[in-house]
C-alpha cells in the first residue's frame, strides 16, 4: 500500500496558479514530494532526473501537450510504466475517448475538490495510507 | 510505495531519491555491462530492450556493425558495443541484451552483455574523462560517473556513430571504404 | 493572505495574460486569411478561453466559467468549421472578451461581477441554446468516474423499484504487456472489483513459460473472477474504464446479463458539454446511447447505409491513405509469412487451408493494387509547367521550340508525379539549350525552324516510361570524349564505347565548355537528373543521332512501396533482385567464362562482355570461389543500363516484397538499396544491380586479378 509522504508526484500544467492548486490539493492528502513543470519538455527533463511515482499533466500546453508528453514517457521502457493522470477541462466524450485511446491512468476534469483528487490517485496508485 | 511501479527487474538497485541532496540536480542513468566494463547511457535514450536476436548481415560494414534486424515493421541496424570497444566481436547467447536507443532521429540497437541497475546519481559524481591515452582511442564517453568507488563510462552515444569522431577502422581481408552510418 | 488566496490572485494574472492573447487571436480573425493564420489564431484563442474555463471554476465566480464556457465553445464551432468568422462574430468574440475581463476584475476587486452580461445572450443565440441550459460550473468532476458504461442487460428492467437480486458476474481478464507497459496494475482492480462483493478469484498461470524463455515485459496471467453483487452493471465496469482499451474483460452474469466496452472502452452515459444543436451538425457524432432491441450486446455491427448523397469523390487526408499502404504493406508480409509456414505441410491433408491461402494471396495483392490505385495521380501535374518553360527558355536563347505532350493521364503513385518534376525540367531545359539548333542552323539542315519537345508517358510491363525527345542535333560524343580526356576522366587515347561516353554525361563534376550555359546554370547537372530519377527507383536511358536528336527515357516503378523481388540465396543470407533488373538466368558453360587482368572474370553472352560478381564473395559470405559453371549466373541490367552476372547459389523464388528503408534507421549501405521483412520475419536485403557493379569495378581495378576479389 502505498504511503502519501513518500510519494513523489510530477505536476504539469502552463499555469502557475493551477500547479499552485494541485500542489496544495497534494499537500491537502499528505503529499509532499512535489516537483512542478511548466511544459511539457520541463516535465521529460524532470523524468530524467529523478523517478515519480506519478504524473499529473494538463492537457491543452503550447508546444508538448499532455499527450505527446505521455506517448514520450511510455516510450521509455523504464520509466514508461510511471502512472499519468491527465487534468483538464475538457469532459466532451470524445476528448475522454481520445485520453483513454492514449493511454491515461486516469483523467480529472477541472476543477476538482480535494476528495475527487485523492480518489484518482487511489484508483490508479492503490489506497494511500 | 506502490506495489509495482516500476518494471520488478529494476527494483532492487534504485537509490531513494526522497531526498534532495545537496550536490546539485539529479540523472538518472541506466548501466550496463560490455566485456566486464561498466558503462552507463542517459536514461531518457532509451526505448527498449530486446533479447539477442539473429541479425541480417550489412555486408562490407566493419565488424561491430552486426547488422539489421526487423523491429515491429521497422528496419533497425544493431551495433556490437564490444567489438567497437576494440575487444572483439561478442558472442551473442539468449541472455545477451539489445538496448534500443535513440540517437539524434535514428533508433538503433546496442548489444550488450547484461544491462545491470538504474542509477539516479547527483551532477556532483559526474567528472570529466580522464586524459590518458585512451581517450584518444575512445572518444565517444562522454563522462566518468563515480558510485561508491566503482567508475562506470558514460556513453555520448552522437559521439559514438558519428563519423567525424570516431576514426575509420580497419575492415578486414577486403577493405572498402563506406560511408558512416 | 492564505495560500489559496495568493493562488487565486496568481490566476488573475494570468487571466491578465490570456485575455490578451483572446483579444489579439480574436482580432486577427478580422483580418483576411492570407497565409492560412486563421487556423492558428482560431486555436490560440480557444486556448486562451480554455484556460480560463479552466482555473475560473476553481477561482473564479460562475459567470467567468459560463461566458468562458461559450466562448470556447463558439471558438470550437469555428475550428471545426460549423460557424465561419464573420465580422459579426468577431465582434461578439470581442465582447465576449471584454466581459471575460469585467468578471476578472471584479472578482480580483472583490465586487460581484456583473450577473447577466448582454454577450451571454448573444453567444447562446449563436449557438442556439436556451439561456437555462447552460451546463458548466459544475463544482465538482463533471465527469463520471466511470467513463465506460453500457450495460446490456437481457431483460430491461427500466429502473428497478427495489434493490435488484444479486446477479453473479464471471469475469475473463487477462491483462495484456500494453496494459502493464502503460502503467496500470491488475492487483488494483482485483481489490477495487473486491470491493464491490464476494470475489472468487482463480488464477491460470499456465501461460508462465520456461525460465530462460520468460520475458520481463510479458503479461502471462489471467484470472477468472467470480462477483456475487446487487450493484448495478456500471459500477462493476467501473474498474476496467481504463485498462478496457487495451485488453477488454468479458463479463457475464448468471441471468444472461453482459457488459460489452466499445473499441475505446467509452460507453454511452458519459455526460457531454457541448450543446446539442452543436452536436447534430458534427460530422462524427457520438454514438447513440445503445438500445437492446437494435443492437447485440457485444461488438455491434451498423449496417453502412450508404452515402447520403450520390457522392462521386470524397476528399480524404493523404496521411490517412498512408497508414493504409503502411497496413496493407504489413498484411502482405503477414501473408507471405502464412504461405510460408504452410510449405511444410502436405497440400491434400489440407485442402481448405490451401485454398484459403491461394484466395488471400490474391485477394492480398488486389487490395494492394487497390490501395496503390487511390494513391495513383496522373503525369499532368508533372506536365503542367512544361509549356510555359519551353516557350520561355526558348525565348531567351532565341530559339523556336513548340512541346507535344503525350499520355497525360498516365497513372502513377504520387510520390513518383512529385519527384518528376524536377528532372523533367532539366531535360526539357537541356533539349532546348544544347539539343535544339538556332532557327538559321535548322534551315541550313533543311529542318522546319520550330525544334519539337516531345513528352511522352506510358505503362510498359509494370513501369511507366516518360521519355523527352528532341529533334536537334544530336549529342556531340566527340566533344564530351575531348573534355573527359582533359578532365582525366578517360586515359589519353582511350577508345570508349558510345554508351560509355552517354555514361559519362551523368558523371558529377563533368561539364564541357559546350554545354554549359546560362540557362543550365550549373552546368548540364546530369548527375542531378539521375540522382532523382534513382531515388525514385527508376532509370534514365540515353539514344542520341548526329543530327536528327536525342532522346532520354525514365523508366519509373508505379510505385515506391511494393515491388516484385526475386529471392536468392548467396552463401547462408537471403538477398532480394528487384525483377526490374533481370534480363535472365543461366548456367554458363566454362568457354564462356574468362578472366580480365584489372577487370575481374566476364561472362561472354551472345558476343557481349559482362563483368561476373560472385555475390557471396563480394559480400564476405564466403571465401572460396564458387564455380560459376555450377551455381547460377543472373544477367541482371543496372539502372544506368550497365550490365552485371551476378553469381549467386540458387534462385528461391518470385515474391512481392514491401521496401523498407534502410537509410532511416542505418545509411547507405553499397551495393544495397533498400531492405524488406521476409514471411519468416527476418530481414533481406533488397540489391542495387548499379551500386554491385561499381563495387566490382572499384575492386577488381583496386586489386588486380587477385583471388580475393
Amino acid at each position: 500500500m502505498p504511503t502519501a509522504h513518500t510519494l513523489a508526484v510530477l505536476v504539469v500544467d502552463d499555469h502557475a496558479s493551477i500547479r499552485g492548486l494541485t500542489r496544495h490539493g497534494l499537500s491537502q492528502i499528505g503529499v509532499s514530494d512535489v516537483v512542478e513543470a511548466a511544459n511539457g519538455t520541463e516535465a521529460l527533463a524532470a523524468l530524467g532526473q529523478k523517478r515519480f511515482d506519478l504524473v499529473i499533466a494538463d492537457w491543452t500546453m503550447d508546444g508538448m501537450d499532455g499527450l505527446d508528453l505521455l506517448a514520450r514517457l511510455r516510450a521509455n521502457p523504464i520509466i514508461g510504466r510511471t502512472p499519468f493522470i491527465l487534468l483538464t477541462a475538457r469532459n466532451d466524450a470524445d476528448s475522454v475517448r481520445t485520453a483513454i485511446a492514449a493511454g491515461v491512468n486516469n483523467y480529472i476534469v477541472k476543477p476538482f475538490d480535494v476528495p475527487t483528487l485523492r480518489s484518482k490517485i487511489e484508483a490508479v496508485l492503490g489506497p494511500l495510507a | 510505495m506502490a506495489d509495482t511501479l516500476f518494471t520488478p527487474f529494476f527494483n532492487d538497485g534504485i537509490p531513494t531519491t526522497d531526498d534532495d541532496t545537496p550536490s546539485g540536480p539529479m540523472q538518472q542513468y541506466v548501466s550496463f555491462t560490455v566485456g566486464g566494463s561498466e558503462f552507463a547511457v542517459d536514461i531518457l535514450a532509451i526505448r527498449e530492450f530486446k533479447r539477442w536476436t539473429e541479425t541480417t548481415p550489412l555486408p562490407n560494414t566493419p565488424p561491430y556493425v552486426r547488422g539489421v534486424i526487423n523491429l515491429r515493421g521497422v528496419v533497425v541496424p544493431i551495433y556490437d558495443l564490444r567489438a567497437r570497444f576494440g575487444q572483439g566481436p561478442t558472442q551473442p547467447t539468449a541472455t545477451h541484451v539489445i538496448m534500443m536507443v535513440a540517437v539524434s532521429e535514428r533508433t538503433v540497437g546496442l548489444l550488450v552483455d547484461a544491462v545491470d541497475d538504474v542509477l539516479t546519481v547527483p551532477q556532483s559524481a559526474l567528472s570529466a574523462v580522464p586524459e590518458t591515452d585512451s581517450t584518444a582511442s575512445h572518444p565517444f564517453l562522454q563522462a566518468v560517473l563515480t558510485i561508491d568507488e566503482r567508475m562506470i563510462a558514460v556513453l555520448g552515444l552522437e559521439r559514438l556513430f558519428s563519423g567525424e569522431v570516431v576514426p575509420p577502422l580497419p575492415l578486414g581481408p577486403s577493405p572498402v571504404s563506406r560511408q558512416s552510418p | 493572505m492564505s495560500e489559496l488566496d495568493r493562488l487565486r490572485r496568481t490566476f488573475f494574472d494570468e487571466c491578465e495574460e490570456l485575455l490578451a492573447s483572446l483579444q489579439d487571436s480574436v482580432t486577427a480573425l478580422a483580418a483576411p486569411d492570407a497565409g492560412g493564420q486563421h487556423a492558428a489564431a482560431v486555436a490560440a484563442a480557444f486556448r486562451a478561453a480554455h484556460s480560463i474555463k479552466g482555473g475560473a471554476g476553481a477561482f473564479g465566480s460562475g459567470i467567468l466559467v459560463e461566458v468562458a464556457h461559450l466562448t470556447e465553445t463558439v471558438l470550437d464551432a469555428i475550428r471545426s468549421g460549423r460557424m465561419a468568422p464573420s465580422d459579426a462574430l468577431v465582434g461578439t468574440l470581442l465582447r465576449a472578451g471584454d466581459a471575460l475581463a469585467d468578471c476578472v476584475s471584479a472578482d480580483r476587486d472583490g465586487v460581484p461581477p456583473p450577473e447577466n452580461p448582454p454577450v451571454l445572450a448573444e453567444l447562446r443565440r449563436l449557438l442556439g441554446t436556451p439561456a437555462d441550459s447552460t451546463p458548466p460550473a459544475a463544482p465538482a468532476n463533471t465527469l463520471p468516474d466511470f467513463p465506460v458504461i453500457r450495460a446490456d442487460t437481457a431483460p430491461v428492467p427500466p429502473a428497478p423499484p427495489a434493490a435488484p437480486p444479486p446477479r453473479v458476474w464471471t469475469i475473463d481478464f487477462a491483462p495484456n504487456a500494453k496494459a502493464l507497459a502503460a502503467g496500470h496494475q491488475p492487483l488494483l482492480v482485483l481489490r477495487a472489483l473486491k470491493a464491490l462483493g464476494p470475489l472468487q478469484t482463480v488464477c491460470d498461470s499456465s501461460h508462465i513459460p520456461p525460465l530462460d524463455a520468460l520475458e520481463l515485459t510479458e503479461s502471462y496471467l489471467r484470472w477468472t473472477l467470480s462477483l456475487t453483487t446487487d450493484i448495478a452493471p456500471e459500477v462493476v465496469a467501473e474498474p476496467f474504464a481504463f485498462v478496457a482499451p487495451l485488453c477488454p474483460p468479458q463479463i457475464t452474469a448468471n441471468d444472461g446479463s453482459r457488459i460489452g466496452f466499445d473499441p475505446l472502452g467509452v460507453g454511452s452515459l458519459l455526460t457531454t458539454d457541448s450543446p446539442a444543436p452543436v452536436q447534430e451538425v458534427d460530422p462524427t457524432p457520438l454514438p447513440e446511447p445503445v438500445s437492446p432491441e437494435t443492437d447485440p450486446p457485444l461488438d455491434p455491427v451498423r449496417p453502412w447505409a450508404g452515402p447520403q448523397q450520390a457522392a462521386s469523390s470524397i476528399r480524404v487526408d493523404v496521411e490517412r491513405i498512408d497508414r493504409l499502404v503502411n497496413m496493407v504493406g504489413e498484411l502482405v508480409i503477414t501473408q507471405a509469412m502464412l504461405a510460408q509456414q504452410a510449405q511444410g505441410l502436405a497440400e491434400d491433408r489440407f485442402p481448405m487451408l490451401f485454398q484459403g491461402l491461394e484466395d488471400l494471396a490474391s485477394h492480398t495483392r488486389e487490395l494492394q493494387e487497390s490501395v496503390m490505385a487511390i494513391r495513383a495521380q496522373p503525369v499532368k501535374s508533372a506536365f503542367a509547367r512544361l509549356p510555359r518553360l519551353v516557350r520561355e527558355t526558348a525565348q531567351a536563347l532565341g530559339k523556336r521550340a513548340r512541346l507535344i505532350l503525350i499520355g497525360e493521364e498516365t497513372e502513377v503513385d504520387k510520390s513518383v508525379v512529385e519527384g518528376l518534376s524536377d528532372p523533367l525540367m532539366h531535360l526539357i531545359r537541356n533539349a532546348i539549350d544544347h539539343g535544339i539548333e538556332p532557327p538559321e542552323e535548322r534551315r541550313a539542315a533543311g529542318k522546319p525552324e520550330d525544334g519539337t519537345i516531345t513528352v511522352l508517358a506510358e505503362h510498359r510491363s509494370g513501369r511507366i516510361v516518360i521519355q523527352v525527345s528532341d529533334d536537334g542535333a544530336g549529342i556531340n560524343l566527340a566533344a564530351i570524349k575531348r573534355k573527359a580526356i582533359e578532365q582525366g576522366l578517360l586515359p589519353r587515347g582511350a577508345d570508349p564505347s558510345d554508351d560509355e561516353l552517354y555514361e559519362l554525361m551523368f558523371h558529377p563534376g563533368f561539364s564541357t565548355v559546350e554545354l554549359i550555359s546560362n540557362i543550365s546554370g550549373r552546368g548540364v547537372g546530369m548527375d542531378v537528373v539521375r540522382a532523382n530519377v534513382n531515388a525514385l527507383g527508376g532509370r534514365i536511358l540515353v539514344r542520341s543521332y548526329k543530327g536528327r536528336g536525342t532522346a532520354f527515357a525514365l523508366t519509373l516503378p508505379l510505385t515506391l512501396a511494393v515491388m516484385d523481388g526475386m529471392l536468392l540465396q548467396a552463401g547462408d543470407e537471403t538477398y532480394v533482385l528487384p525483377i526490374a533488373n533481370i534480363l535472365e538466368s543461366l548456367q554458363p558453360a566454362a568457354d564462356a567464362i574468362h578472366h580480365l587482368v584489372g577487370r575481374g572474370p566476364v561472362l561472354s553472352v551472345r558476343g557481349q562482355y559482362t563483368p561476373m560478381v560472385d555475390l557471396a564473395r563480394m559480400f564476405g559470405h564466403r571465401s572460396d570461389p564458387c564455380d560459376p559453371t555450377r551455381a547460377l549466373v543472373v544477367l541482371c541490367e543496372a539502372e544506368d543500363g550497365g550490365k552485371v552476372a551476378l553469381v549467386v547459389d540458387s534462385l528461391i523464388g518470385q515474391q512481392q516484397v514491401v521496401i523498407k528503408s534502410l537509410e532511416r534507421n542505418y545509411g547507405h549501405c553499397e551495393g544495397i538499396s533498400a531492405a524488406t521483412i521476409l514471411g519468416d520475419g527476418r530481414v533481406a536485403l533488397i540489391l542495387d544491380v548499379a551500386g554491385l557493379r561499381l563495387l566490382a569495378a572499384r575492386r577488381h581495378r583496386r586489386e588486380g586479378d587477385d583471388p580475393h576479389g
